[in-house]
């Protein structure tokens, strides 16, 4: 039994003795069917990878070696879960005549079991079987002397192999002594070699992936040399820059990203969870930076972010900066655009997923990170059964923005002048296995900080204004695998947000306030059973409790029917506090079901419940995915799914800022796809979507009757939209070629040294406040009311906010001799609407002093911005000394400096307007160290 | 000054949007620089039903340095209107639907049409030629002040059946050849004769329309539009009429029901009505009155200010113009004539500058009334050179005073005289302007 609906990467060396020559196999599941692939898990994690315990030599097709002709077999070989080989077959050959040799040693082989969530379990892996032919015997051609290593000889040579910079141990290295292989090293990386003659003689040392290093060794009688050797990596590890894209999977709309896959894509700052901005589904935040998770023409709000099942309050540091996680503490990022599975919920748009590392630490190591705007760390450590992994970074614009503000020419008396936004996040995660339960406890949390000081102006008016948003949580996780057949995961994550903005001036006496803070406690329980081959089942339930304390001392305008007044009242101020209850409970299930031609379908359904302030409401949705395999390679697939959510808080207090009566807002998502794999590298996804919304919250005109009292209703459901588009992303995945096979073309060179993909998405998003000729009611008592029809404007269709009609996103990373690593991006993405102003439509008003648009005759969001297009580009060079690496790196932002229109700022009276750019030219420089 | 030190914020904003592409070149609002309303000033500002107004009086401060003859209309929209009264309809008819049953014709807009077109009177005309009523200055700046008055439009007290009502009454002539009026839309009156209860037209259409505006009064609007050669602006003046004077039509608040405390009712002693608000009689508001313009050298806030008053006039005050070298500072200060009240007191309440307000406190969900002192605002504005606070108030910049810094050159085109107005408001309709002159010295 075997899984392959994760992301799976790991290495295995082995060596070919027989013909003194390496071969290298690279391990992975492939997500790549198989008419007898077994039912699979949902979101399992290789815990342990299997290793190569014996190795058969495969016999070196004779004319193939006369000729000196290298080759290598790619094969898949199915471990079962004692380590055995089930099945090899082979995928491609470079010659016909190695295919068999090749099958026939990989059936012998034998591996130590894999461990998926810490249970040994099969696995599909890709091995690569390398024939390289045996260099001439030296002693034939130089006339030395045979080494003939013996045991009855005397231990006089013995050490160890490590990889340069990680010091993890090379397996299957070569040690050559005057041009003639002698030993090889073991899984642990050691040698030990009997019998040296005494004196200088030259040693090579080579492994399969990496440098040969050459040395004079001096052997002395009666001494034992030990030596310690660090070969160098000939690129960055193929395994790790695999641009990895769709695994086999039961949603029909799902992209998963391993950190290392994508930690060097220009224009993230090596942000993976940025590199989700770049795929289909994703329309372009404004402001050029990114941040914001526009899904299928959805407001921000209606996504949410996770971090190993639970939920979080933001994801990115100041709404865009960078994300709240170091990327050295994730696995990976599961991103949905829709059609999800019944597991997630309180969401109308995507969902995506963070999962943290999977610790695998042997001895210390670590790294640390400086670039322009802040440091980071890494590290773990092993501590008897358990491990531990700590990150952490810090912002640094603090210290040197000021420095910068000063430097800026300003007024005298404009006083001294300071700006320090701080941004932090930690991790601590540690986790170990008793028995069949594997625990994980995982310590997170963000602060951000904006400070902004005026102190010292000319007439004695000083200021300050403070933000805070900060976060903090535990996440207790235990899996336990009751059976092979039944896993039962539970989770519980207590946390806490602080929410907080102050800004005050004492010589105004003005202090304003709004704190927010949300406690709470998560919980999910999710059991997965697998009861046959075609069948597993999965459910859970979803539970939070919790609560808000809100206190807001701001000047609140509370005045029934204020006259318009050219100012505002900072001092004049109100105190409003809330305590807000919030609970939530969920339950769920889902099924899989495998048909024997190909088939597979998901059915599930979702049943939420919401107690929210004076909120109550259920919700029953039913969701279905299905995959079909029409040929090898080719996927036809298809989902549909229900989702609600409550609306966002504001809408949900008391009149009149609210309105607690508004029904959840609902979702529903129709996909229709295509994958095909063109080759083992190159691939394409096709889906045409289409997401019906309803039940937005509206500005409503109308008055209702309750309790014997007439309310404003405030907002009713009445909005809805829709986005129906094509989204395709054709990947060119990087292929594990070894580094000093030798290349044909230039096209071969970049195959094994490339990967990217082009993302396009061709959509359109509408919306609308209320229905054409909708009304609104006043009721002025049990069952008496008028009704009047809503004006045109309010009634008519229009762009959503964010519809964006072409985006096209082009991702390439190439991989580079002597440490290099370049990488691009371009995106082209058609500007936002927007709704045009003129001076026709703006009027004074004498009380307010200020120019007031009449947007009865304006049609809303009619025009569009410029096209956007941005180029970023990202170098990384590496050195890798024995015991670390160091790295530099540059990224640049918009390299040509596009003036993209991100906004239009109007005068005073809308006559003139000038279009608002955000962000230039912006290089950042950072280092890295790794060990 | 706070404005002054949040200049500072352009290095934030500059900053954040990473200084690519801010938009700096846009015209300030203190910059006349074509046709411009700068204020609109009724006289009273605020009508109160008990006693009952005899007429208002609109005025608007037209300006275009052009030199460009301006023409002006005038409306009278009688409703409330966020739109220069674009939304009269939809606000109309709801009211109409619902007194249908009434049998009661809601009020329609109707055009003033002998609005007078006069030339502004500031403090030193002694320059330029008057031609048909226009002040001129080598034609380089055409000022008015355009008015509505009287028979033109007003509100008018009539007591039908002996009770209080109000009037809208609108009555045709065409006072200046500036333009012609449509007869058609001229001369509505409301009719009051089916009028089921002892209320007038107004407070029935205001009550029924919107509940809120019944007890703290209605705003409806006089609209003006302005136009010189292509140019056109549409500007809108509201005037408060405040209907909750608790000796006032009491019984008609006892039903409102604003979601927050039902039913509200308002009075002027509790003892009579248990559980009702206690309001005090309101005192008409009225406009801010200029007691004097100050000037001083320089920038610095700590500068002795001398006064530039030299004299009165009916539209305000006579001041002595100030010199100014091109690319220099000065400080202005206005002062008014106000009593010294700067917390609500009994004597501000007599006096007329305190007044009080109805605010609802969202942490019980009752109404409470809020007692609040006025609080003068100046607007600056000016054919040249800029304004350090083009916004003055002194519980945003501690003082009324603001820095005006000369342009570089001297003005060749008007002889280096420079033009400005100050646009007082007392946040509760009352609105008073100044104009003055400054000469831009080489």
């Amino acid at each position: 039994m075997y899984r392959l609906d994760s992301v799976i990467i790991c290495s295995a060396i082995a060596v070919c003795v027989g013909h003194v020559t390496p071969a290298v196999a690279a391990i992975e599941s492939q997500g790549q069917p198989s008419q007898n692939d077994p039912k699979p898990l949902p979101a399992p994690v290789l815990t342990k990878a299997p290793e190569l315990l014996r190795l058969v030599n495969a016999t070196y097709p004779q004319e193939l070696l006369v000729a000196g002709i290298d080759g290598m077999v790619l094969l898949y070989i199915d471990i079962d879960a004692t380590g055995e080989v089930a099945r090899a077959t082979v995928v491609n050959a470079s010659h016909d005549d190695f295919r068999v040799p090749a099958l026939v040693a990989a059936s012998g082989f034998i591996f130590s079991p894999a461990q998926i969530d810490d249970v040994p379990s099969g696995i599909r892996i890709e091995y690569r079987y390398v024939f390289r032919a045996p260099l001439p015997i030296p002693d034939v051609i130089a006339g030395a002397p045979a080494i003939k290593p013996s045991a009855k000889l005397p231990l006089n040579y013995y050490g160890e192999v490590l990889l340069a910079g990680m010091r993890r141990p090379i397996s299957g290295a070569q040690i050559v002594i005057d041009g003639r292989p002698v030993a090889e090293t073991d899984i642990q990386g050691h040698f030990e070699i009997r019998g040296v003659p005494i004196g200088k003689h030259r040693v090579k040392v080579r492994g399969p992936f990496h440098d040969t290093y050459i040395t004079d060794e001096v052997f002395t009688p009666g001494e034992a040399l030990k030596v310690r050797y660090f070969l160098r990596q000939t690129s960055s590890n193929p395994f790790e820059t695999v641009v990895r894209g769709k695994v086999k999977r039961r949603e029909a709309a799902k992209v998963t990203l391993g950190r290392s896959e994508v930690s060097k894509i220009a224009g993230t700052g090596g942000d993976p969870i940025r590199v989700i901005e770049n795929l289909p589904g994703m329309s372009r935040a404004p402001g050029g930076a990114g941040g914001a998770l526009l899904v299928r023409g959805a407001n921000p709000t209606d996504s949410r972010v996770f971090i190993d099942g639970i939920e979080v309050p933001l994801i990115y540091h100041f709404g865009g900066l960078t994300s709240v996680v170091n990327p050295n503490m994730l696995e990976e990022v599961e991103f949905y655009p829709g059609g999800f599975g019944a597991r997630y919920g309180s969401t109308i748009a995507g969902v995506v997923q963070v999962k943290t590392r999977r610790i695998n630490c042997e001895g210390w190591h670590g790294n640390v990170d400086i670039n322009l705007l802040h440091a980071g760390l890494y590290t773990c450590l092993k501590v008897g059964r358990w491990t531990f992994a700590a990150a952490g970074r810090r912002s640094y614009i603090d210290a040197i923005l000021p420095t910068v503000l000063k430097a800026i020419p300003r007024e005298e008396d404009e006083g001294i002048f300071t700006l320090a936004p701080v941004y932090a996040d930690y991790q601590l995660k540690g986790q170990a296995r008793y028995g069949a339960h594997s625990l994980d406890i995982l310590f997170f949390g963000a602060d951000d900080r904006f400070k902004v000081i005026q102190e010292g102006s000319a007439e004695g008016i000083n200021f300050e204004i403070s933000l805070k948003l900060a976060f903090h949580r535990i996440l207790l996780k235990d899996t336990w695998r009751i059976t092979d057949k039944l896993m039962l995961r539970s989770i519980v994550s207590p946390g806490y947000v602080r929410n907080q903005f102050v800004g005050q001036s004492e010589e105004l006496d003005v202090k304003n306030e709004f704190k927010l803070v949300i406690w709470g406690v998560q919980w999910r329980e999710e059991l997965e059973y697998e009861p046959t081959q075609w069948l597993s089942i999965r459910g859970g339930i979803d539970m939070a409790f919790g609560g808000a304390n809100l206190v807001i001392d701001a000047p609140i305008p509370t005045d029934i029917a204020a006259f318009p007044t050219p100012t505002f009242d900072f001092g004049d101020t109100r105190r409003f506090t809330r305590k807000i209850p919030n609970t939530s409970h969920a339950y769920w299930a889902e099924a899989t079901l495998e048909t024997g031609f190909g088939l597979q379908i998901t059915p599930g359904f979702r049943l939420d419940r919401w107690d929210f302030h004076h909120t109550q409401d259920y919700s029953f949705q039913p969701r279905v995915n299905a995959r079909f395999e029409v040929l090898k390679g080719s996927v036809i697939k298809a989902a549909y799914g229900l989702y609600e959510k409550l609306p966002e808080p504001p809408f949900l207090m008391e009149r009149p800022l609210g309105n607690p009566a508004l029904e959840p807002l609902r979702s529903q998502h129709f996909i229709v796809g295509f994958e095909h794999a063109f080759t083992d590298v190159i691939n394409i996804d096709v889906q045409l979507f289409y997401n019906l919304r309803r039940n937005i919250p509206s500005p409503s005109n109308s008055v209702i009757y309750r309790d014997g009292k007439q309310l404003a209703e405030v907002w009713s459901n009445d909005g809805g939209g829709e986005t129906y588009g094509c989204e395709i992303l054709l990947r060119h995945l990087a292929s594990n070629k070894p580094e000093d096979r030798v290349y044909h073309s230039l096209v071969d060179y970049l195959r094994g040294r490339f990967y990217g993909w082009i993302a396009y998405t061709l959509s359109r998003s509408l919306r609308f406040d209320h229905a054409p000729d909708a009304t609104y009611s006043l009721q002025q008592g049990q069952g008496a009311a008028f009704t009047y029809r809503y004006n045109d404007r309010a009634s008519k269709r229009y762009l959503a906010e964010f519809d964006q009609t072409h985006i096209l996103t082009i991702v390439a990373q190439l991989i580079l001799p002597m440490g290099f690593e370049a990488g691009a991006r371009f995106r082209l993405v058609s500007g936002n609407p927007f709704t045009p102003l003129q001076r026709g439509d703006a009027y004074f008003d004498a009380d307010s002093a200020s120019y007031h648009v009449d947007l009865t005759n304006v049609p809303r969001n009619s025009r569009r911005m410029p096209m956007f297009h941005q180029l970023d580009i990202r170098i990384d060079k590496t050195w890798t000394f024995d015991l670390w690496s160091f790295a530099v790196y540059v990224e640049v932002l918009n390299v040509y400096n596009r003036k993209n229109v991100e906004q239009f700022q109007y005068d005073y009276r809308f006559q003139n307007k000038a279009p608002m750019t955000f962000l230039p030219f912006f290089p950042v420089l950072g280092v890295k160290g790794t060990w | 000054m706070v404005m002054r030190s949040l200049i500072s914020w352009r290095y934030i904003v500059c900053l954040l949007c990473f200084s690519a592409g801010c938009a700096k070149d846009l015209d300030k609002a203190s910059e006349v620089k074509d046709l411009r309303v700068l204020g609109i000033r009724a006289t009273p500002p605020e009508v109160l039903d008990s006693p009952l107004p005899g007429s208002i009086r609109f005025e608007a401060l037209v300006v275009d340095p052009r030199g460009n003859v301006v023409n002006t209309t005038w409306r009278f929209c009688p409703v409330p209107s966020d739109r220069a009264c674009s939304d009269y309809e939809e606000n109309k008819n709801e009211s109409y639907d619902n007194m249908s049953g009434d049998a009661f014709g809601a009020p329609t807009i109707s055009n003033a049409c002998n609005a007078t077109l006069l030339p502004y009177v500031g403090p030193l005309l002694s320059f330029g030629a008057s031609v048909d009523g226009i002040t001129n200055n080598r034609n380089y700046l055409n000022r008015y002040r355009t008015e509505v008055t009287g028979d033109a439009l007003e509100l008018v007290t009539d007591t039908p059946n002996g009770l209080a009502s109000l009037d809208v009454s609108f009555t045709a002539g065409l006072a200046n050849d500036l333009r012609t009026c449509d007869p058609t839309a001229v001369a509505t009156t409301v009719d009051t004769q089916t009028l089921p209860t002892q209320i007038s037209d107004l407070h029935l259409f205001y009550f029924l329309s919107n509940p809120i505006e019944s007890l703290v009064g209605s705003w409806p609007t006089a609209i003006l539009t302005a136009t010189s050669g292509p140019d056109s602006v549409i500007a809108q003046k509201r005037i408060n009429v405040v209907y909750r004077n608790p000796g006032a039509a009491q019984n008609l608040l006892g039903v409102f029901t604003p979601g927050l405390q039902s039913p509200l009712r308002i009075c002027a002693d509790a003892s009579i009505d248990p559980g009702c608000l206690v309001v005090r009689e309101r005192v008409q508001n009225t406009n801010p009155v200029f007691s004097d313009v100050r000037y001083a050298e320089g920038e610095s806030a700590n500068a002795e200010f001398t006064s530039l008053r030299i004299g009165n006039q009916s539209n305000g005050l006579t001041l002595e113009p100030i010199r100014v070298r091109r690319g220099k500072a000065v400080r202005i200060l206005p002062e008014f004539i106000q009593g010294n009240f700067e917390e609500p007191s009994e004597a501000c309440f007599v006096a007329g500058y305190c007044y009080e307000t109805l605010a609802a406190d969202l942490n019980t969900g009752t109404v409470n009334i809020i007692e609040r002192v006025e609080s003068i605002s100046v607007s600056w504005f000016a054919t040249q050179g800029e304004f350090g606070d083009e916004l003055t108030w002194r519980k945003f910049t501690k003082t009324l005073d603001t820095t005006y810094t000369a342009p570089d050159e001297v003005p060749t085109d008007t002889d280096g005289w420079v033009d400005l107005w100050l646009v007082a408001r007392d946040q509760r309709g009352g609105l008073q302007w100044q104009a003055m002159r400054v000469e831009i010295l080489p």
